[in-house]
């Protein structure tokens, strides 16, 4: 069963976490992609750490639709490939006191070492899972730099009710995706030892 | 001829907002060979779920509406420069009308044209045929998945692959062993052996068109296949690569002829969202993945004139379907319901027969269609943990998709 997280939540609530587990995610969190984590190394955002203090970074590059009521609309949400933000979450995680990273493919080692060192995770969300995370999206409780940034990469304050993700980057050194390519390794080089069928009924 | 603008319109549309009934039989087996409640199989659970959704809502299931690659096999009486113009034009509107999303970047300058066309895209490959009439097929290849593709020029030492089928083979379990779950595991993998680089990454596309439970018409290549299928889901990835018992979905193997230095064997890996689709026009008849869709210009959420007669004796018992009389689709019905299962069956039944003398000794395949009768969805979750690893052509425990 997965486990509920509310956010904000504390150090100690994500030291809890372990790889492999299945969460699910409610409460406010903010979007940010490759043009916010540049900015935001470059220069102390007061506004994002409000946003991102003691909760999640989403990398996500959502496609939003703007309500006859001048609100916004989530259309889909799906994550987007998180080790292109590899030269900056260390910093980011450390700067702004995130406590969780979500997004897919997993990152490197040094966002790993971060996470240890801060108490932070990080969080696999479903690839081409567009139309059901959007719907996961409860509502838009604002944008911050969206006229620079524009509306894939502006840093989207979403709040969120029972997001389905898994985590797969934990604050204690582990990495599923370390362990899992590890393990499929050593199979994938036992099958290729077996041969091809033929090869193996000719032998 | 009028413009087949309106019906490539809607074979993108309907791409994009689905998946084909083999891969979601697929996810749905691999789904049930998890245990339920477990990691696995809540994975696969949304999966199928967001499909659902995503049909129901006419919205692209993935955001990354991918590539837009089109097959085209054209007689006599068509142009290809005429069906490229069609082509485009409805590619440009299916972007406007956000099927898409604008995927054509020109990698010089970082411009995004806006509507996914470009310099090569959209990628359109044309096949002159004899038989009157177009068929045109269309994969939409997300740029997560098509990352996790490779080529290899053997001998490679690094991973002990020398110029035969152990090579081969070789090559595959390394390559989706090195993808895990980047491409958006369980993929199906598309091989091309031989050819130059071109062509070798080619045919690893169109491998990739083959219906999921096809048989090889090569005997060795069939057993390779097979046994691949088998033994790659002990690599244990699992969906997203967080571990599971389905790894791949297929493995879809063809060759073509190289030079004597060269050997190339090329993987194309194909993520989860799988889409594809097939749009046949032949006279006044069009069949969009063998269902029969009128000439006129289709509305969004119209009933049309449904294939099987399955779908006929759903039309009688269920009240007739208030948008259809809107528009002029309910005109076009009685006529299509004599004509469509009749059109249904001769046009399988002849690209059956073409396919097989087309069929070379390695790539093409034959294309199985499917039986008539479908058992509707059984008691969900309940299907039996076979054994058996390969993909199962039986329609596991799903719903179907509702035609929209």
């Amino acid at each position: 069963m997965p486990k509920k997280i509310e956010l904000p939540i504390s150090e100690s609530a994500i030291r809890e976490l372990r790889i492999g587990d299945e969460v699910e995610i409610s409460g406010e969190m903010v979007l940010g992609r490759d043009a916010a984590h540049k900015h935001l190394v470059k220069t102390f955002d007061r506004e994002f750490e409000r946003l991102a203090r003691d909760r999640f970074l989403y990398h996500c590059g959502p496609v939003v639709q703007k309500n006859p009521d001048g609100t916004w609309r989530f259309v889909a949400a799906g994550p987007t490939t998180s080790i292109r933000e590899e030269p900056y979450e260390a910093q980011v995680i450390e700067q702004y006191g995130v406590r969780g990273v979500i997004g897919k493919g997993g990152m490197g080692p040094r966002t790993l070492e971060a996470l240890r060192k801060h108490g932070c995770v990080y969080i696999h969300a479903i690839g081409g899972l567009a139309v059901v995370l959007a719907q996961k999206v409860v509502a838009v409780k604002g944008v911050h730099m969206l006229d620079e940034l524009g509306v894939p990469e502006a840093m989207w304050s979403i709040e969120v009710k029972d997001f389905p993700s898994v985590i797969t980057m934990d604050s204690h050194g582990d990495s599923l995706h370390e362990k899992m390519f590890n393990e499929s390794r050593a199979v994938a080089e036992a099958l290729m030892k077996q041969g091809a069928p033929g090869a193996r009924k000719a032998g | 001829m009028a413009s087949l603008r309106p019906l490539i319109l809607e074979l993108i549309r309907n791409t994009s907002s689905g998946l084909p009934e083999d891969v979601l039989d697929a996810l749905a087996a691999a789904r049930d060979k998890e245990d339920e409640g477990s990691r696995a199989w809540s994975t696969f659970e949304l999966m199928i779920q967001n499909v659902e959704e995503a049909r129901k809502a006419s919205a692209p299931i993935c955001q990354d509406t991918g590539t837009l690659i089109f097959y085209v096999d054209y007689g006599p009486d068509h142009s290809a420069h005429q069906l490229e113009k069609d082509i485009v034009a409805a590619v440009r509107e299916a972007t406007k009308k956000s099927y898409l999303r604008p995927n054509a970047v020109d990698p010089i300058t970082g411009q995004n044209s806006g509507d996914n066309t470009g310099n090569g895209s959209p990628y359109i490959h044309f096949h002159a045929r004899k038989e009157k009439g177009v068929r045109i097929r269309l994969m939409m290849k997300g740029g997560g998945c098509e990352n996790m593709g490779a080529q290899y020029s053997l001998p490679d030492e690094s991973i002990g692959a020398g110029r035969d089928l152990d090579g081969i083979r070789r090559c595959i379990i390394d390559a989706v062993q090195k993808a895990q779950g980047y491409g958006c595991a369980p993929g199906t993998v598309g091989v091309g052996v031989g050819g130059d680089r071109v062509t070798s990454a080619m045919e690893s596309k169109e491998q990739l068109f083959r219906p999921l439970h096809d048989v090889n018409p090569n005997p060795t290549l069939a057993a390779l296949e097979a046994e691949l299928t088998e033994s790659l889901q002990g690599l244990n990835i699992g969906p997203m690569g967080f571990g599971g018992k389905t790894t791949v979905l297929g493995v879809k193997i063809g060759a073509r002829h190289r030079v004597p230095a060269s050997f190339f064997v090329s993987i194309a890996y194909m993520c989860w969202a799988y889409r594809k689709g097939e749009l046949q026009v032949k006279g006044n008849k069009a069949l969009l993945d063998g269902r029969a869709l009128p000439m006129a210009v289709p509305a969004r959420k119209v009933a049309r004139p449904a294939t099987a007669a399955k779908a006929r004796a759903a039309r009688k018992t269920t009240a007739a379907r208030p948008a259809a009389k809107k528009t002029g689709a309910a005109a076009a019905k009685p006529a299509a319901r004599k004509t469509a299962s009749k059109t249904v069956k001769a046009v399988a039944r002849t690209t059956a027969a073409k396919t097989t003398r087309a069929a070379r000794p390695a790539g093409k395949t034959v294309r199985a269609t499917r039986p008539a009768t479908k058992k509707p969805a059984a008691a969900k979750r309940s299907a039996p943990k076979g054994p058996a690893i390969s993909v199962p052509s039986r329609r596991a425990s799903r719903k179907k998709l509702p035609v929209i």
